[in-house]
Order: structure tokens, then sequence, then C-alpha cells
């Protein structure tokens, strides 16, 4: 039965080209072949040489890796089973055209991707911003039609690599110090001088990720309503953002309540124009 | 288990190897350790650091004693290890005439490491820092493209004993001004893991540190390498980080 079948089926044509079940059995097993060496190989660069590498630039690897592998597999296989894709591309020429109209923003998704690949405006683990469309958090990776983003509040954001790739991109741990600024106002009855000595040598002594070099800079912001407004710009290492900034304020505000200097608050005094009645 | 650092005076412990059988207590400026035995194969171990906190663990141990070494670390880790690399900042401005050399002492600041001593292995076990609030970071050029140091203003001392105990040790720091102009020198930067510690009861010293201005068609630059100390009677200090590649490197005068 199955001779009978397999002689049936010896040759047979699709869209103008003949084939054999000989050929597509072998190409079968080549394509087969091609996805076990991909997975292979992939496994092999992952486990030796992806842990020396820049972990955005393992994946990457690992990727073009496996998927040209199996493109090469996939040639092989057309070049063994004889396959005439002229045929083909030309039926499918208008059908092309009526689902590239409809797939438009998939393969602009697809192809800002391979562009985000090539052009890096961020390592995977960096903290990133988009102002554009308040999204902060850390880039995760850029996948076939989206980048994701694991936000500060343990969330993924999948954004779709066209919106991302034309977005402004903040890296904010690309250099390996960030600045942080605080505004504190003191009275206008207070020594300026005094104050800005308290708060150097409090955040010198209880801040130990503030740099030295350079030092912390005190500017004199405003002469506002009820207050002298004192600009603190702290310069700390990349990672340390939040031994920082979180903290930095109520350091700065202890620090001028120990030693009784006043920071004031807008105060507002009512009068009632009405006499009161006796 | 209480801990009474203020009421011990000045009698600190030294460097070096300690045989625990049942009990030791080790005393540093604002910092005491104690370690007791627990039961027949385990220890226990306490710090209590100058902030006031305290660090408690339990040492499994094989063989009736414990042994551990206390040596002076590089200055790294407190308060989180963020750089390999060192910016000691002179008290007093060096300056190097064209084509002069110069070689003079300074302070550098060391941490310091409680490692347990097994078979022919060392392992930190612990770390400590006397001085936390001397311990804080800089950075050398710019801000997109510079180096983060641990930054330490430090003096230029006469010799090779004058360090504080427990607090830095003395490195040897060797000028040679080849710019084809005089330079006033105020600081140096260089990755600290190519040096060695050694130490001698309470006092330590650091390998030296060569450093040449050099001048490359209209570049200045400075070239930093590592000295060796040689025949000196003093135990190296163990160590865990990897060293820098390159024991030289190069890097913008600034």
């Amino acid at each position: 039965m199955f001779e009978e079948f397999f002689s049936q089926l010896e040759s047979f044509e699709i869209a103008g080209s003949e084939f054999s079940l000989f050929s597509l059995i072998i190409g079968g097993i080549i394509m087969l072949v091609g996805i076990v060496i991909a997975r292979i190989a992939r496994i092999i660069f992952n486990k030796y040489y992806a842990p020396v590498l820049p972990e955005h630039t393992a994946k990457n690897f690992g990727k073009m890796i496996y998927f040209g592998i199996i493109i090469i597999a996939f040639l092989v296989f057309v070049t063994t089973t004889g396959i005439d894709f002229t045929g083909l591309v030309m039926a499918g020429g208008i059908l092309g055209i009526v689902i590239g109209f409809a797939t438009q923003s998939v393969v602009s998704n697809l192809l800002s991707g391979i562009f985000l690949l090539i052009e890096k405006p961020a390592k995977q683990g960096d903290s990133i911003e988009l102002p554009d469309s308040n999204i902060s958090g850390s880039f995760v990776d850029v996948g076939t039609f989206s980048s994701r983003v694991r936000k500060f509040d343990g969330t993924i954001m999948r954004i779709p690599n066209e919106k991302f790739f034309t977005s402004n991109i903040r890296v904010l741990t690309d250099s390996p110090v960030r600045r942080h600024e605080t505004m504190i106002g003191i009275a206008y009855k207070e020594d300026i001088d005094a104050a800005i000595e308290v708060l150097k040598k409090t955040i010198s002594a209880r801040m130990p990720f503030v740099l030295h070099e350079p030092e912390p800079e005190f500017r004199i912001e405003e002469l506002g309503d009820s207050s002298v407004n004192i600009l603190i710009l702290v310069w700390h290492p990349k990672q340390d953002w939040g031994k920082v900034a979180p903290v930095l304020l109520k350091i700065a505000k202890n620090a001028l309540d120990d030693v009784g200097i006043e920071i004031p608050f807008p105060q507002r005094v009512i009068w009632n124009g009405d006499k009161p009645k006796e | 288990m209480k801990l009474d650092t203020e009421s011990r005076g000045k009698n600190y412990a030294n460097y070096g190897l300690y045989e625990i059988k049942e009990e030791l207590a080790l005393f540093f400026p604002s910092v005491e350790i104690r370690i007791k035995r627990k039961d027949e194969s385990n220890f226990s171990y306490l710090r209590k650091d100058p902030e006031g906190k305290i660090a408690e663990k339990i040492v499994p141990v094989q063989g009736e004693s414990m042994k551990i070494e206390v040596a002076p670390i590089r200055p790294l880790n407190y308060p989180a290890h963020r750089t390999n690399f060192i910016y000691l900042k002179f008290d007093q401005e060096v300056f190097l005439s064209e084509n002069a050399t110069t070689s003079f002492l300074v302070r550098c600041p060391v941490e310091i490491g409680v490692f347990l001593v097994h078979d022919s292995h060392k392992d930190s076990m612990d770390w400590f820092t006397c001085d936390p609030s001397q311990s804080r970071f800089g950075l050398y050029g710019a801000p997109d493209t510079g180096n983060l140091c641990k930054f330490y203003k430090v003096p230029i001392v006469k010799n090779e004993f004058d360090s504080i105990p427990f607090h830095n040790c003395v490195m040897r720091l060797n000028f040679e001004n080849l710019l084809g102009r005089g330079y006033p020198i105020t600081k140096a930067i260089f990755p600290i893991t190519d040096h060695f510690l050694y130490y001698k009861d309470n006092k330590a010293q650091l390998d030296s540190l060569d450093v040449t201005l050099r001048k490359r068609m209209i570049i200045e630059y400075v070239e930093t390498a590592e000295r060796r100390l040689e025949n000196i009677d003093w135990t190296k200090s163990p160590s865990w980080e990897k060293d820098t590649e390159t024991p030289s490197m190069e890097m913008g005068l600034e």
C-alpha cells in the first residue's frame, strides 16, 4: 500500500515546478538539521561566549547566529528541491502590494527594530526615559516588532519599535556620574553663607555617595515671596540615584533645623473689613 | 553579646594571623570584632562598625580552631564598590620643572579585610573601614567621558612608617616630567587593583606608582605604571579583586 502511495506521489507539480517526494524528504531533513544546528550553535554561544560580551551584544549575536543558520538551511532546501520561486513571485506580486498596505505598520516596526539594533541608542539594563511618552525605566531589549522597557514600578512597557525609534530617548546611565538638584528656602533674616556652610558640611558627612570632586554646588536661585531659595547641585555615581535624590532634601532640611535656621512657608494674613457689632 | 569599644582605650590589635580556639576580641579605632566558639564545628563572628551597625555571622570550621588573617585591603568597598580607580589629591602642590624627576611619599587610605584561613586558601570573610567619613567618590575628567574614582585628600609624608594605623598606608610616587615645560602636580589617579598592600604590625605600605607626564604631537598625557615593592620584610596582604589587565595606562592631562 505504501509502495503504491509513494509511486503515485513520486513526482508532482506545484506552481509549474516538478518535485519528487524524495527531494522533498531530503529538503525536510535539511531544514530539520538546520534548525537543530542553529539551536545547538545558539546554546554553545550562550554558554561559552555570551557571558564575556555585553548583554545586549550577546543577545543580538545569538539572534544573528540562529536566524543566519536557518536562512542558510532554507537556501540549501530550496536548491535541493529545485523550487522555482519565479511563478510564486509573479503570482504574489499583486497580493504583495495588498498585503504591503495592510501590514505597513508591521513592516515599519520590523525595519525600525533593525535600525535600533544597528544604532543601539541604549544598552540592555540602561535606565532610560522617553520624555514624549512619559515613560522611564530600565531598557530590556529590542524585539522583532516592539521594544520593552521595565518601568521602575516593576511592570513591563511594550513600545512599538517605530515609536521607540522616532522618540527622544534620554539615557540616564550612560555617563559614569549624574547630577541631582533640589531647592530649599531659608528666611530672609538668615545668614546665607552660614546656611550654605551647614548644608555643605552635612552633605559631606552624611551622604557617602555624593561626589567630593566636583564638589556640591550651592546657588541662590531666587529671592522668592517668602524665602531665599538655594539650589543644591550634587553629583553621584550613575547607579546611586536612589541613595541620593530621595534623601537630599530631607537631610538638608534636618541640617537647617538642627542649627535653628528658619525654613519659611507662605503665610497670608486676612483682615476682615467689617467692624464687629458691639 | 555586648560590645564596649569606648572603654577599651587604645589597645588596638595588629594586622596578622590569629588562631581562635574558644574566643577572641579584636579592637580597632571605632570598630570591634568578637569571635566565639558556638559549638563543636561553628564559631560566631560579630563586628560593630563606627556607624553603630552590627554585622553577625556564623562560620562553620573544620578542625579544632578557627584561623583568620586581618590585613589592610584596597579602599574600594565603602560605601559600595563602584570603581577600581583611586584619586589622591595632595594637600600641597609639587611643581615639577622641565625634564625633572621627583619622588615622594603620600598617605593612601586603606580598608581592613578579615580573611578566613583554611588549608592553603584565604577567603574574604568580612571587611570594614575605621574612617567611613573620609571614604568618598570623585570624578576625574568630564562627566560623560571621565573616570569615577574613590577620592581622598592626602598629605605628603616623610617615611614609610608615617601612616595612621588602620586608617591609611604609605605609598611612594615617582614623577617624571617630559612635557617640555614645568608642570604643577596636585593629584594622582590610578587603578589601585594593580597595587598590592603589605603590612607590619599596624603599619601598611602600598606598591609604588610611576607617573610620567608626556607629550605626543600636541597632546599632553599622563602615563602611570605600578612598581612592586622589593626586598622588604613586610607581609603581603591577601586580595580578591581581579587585577587590571593592563599594568600601565594613559590618561588625558587635566
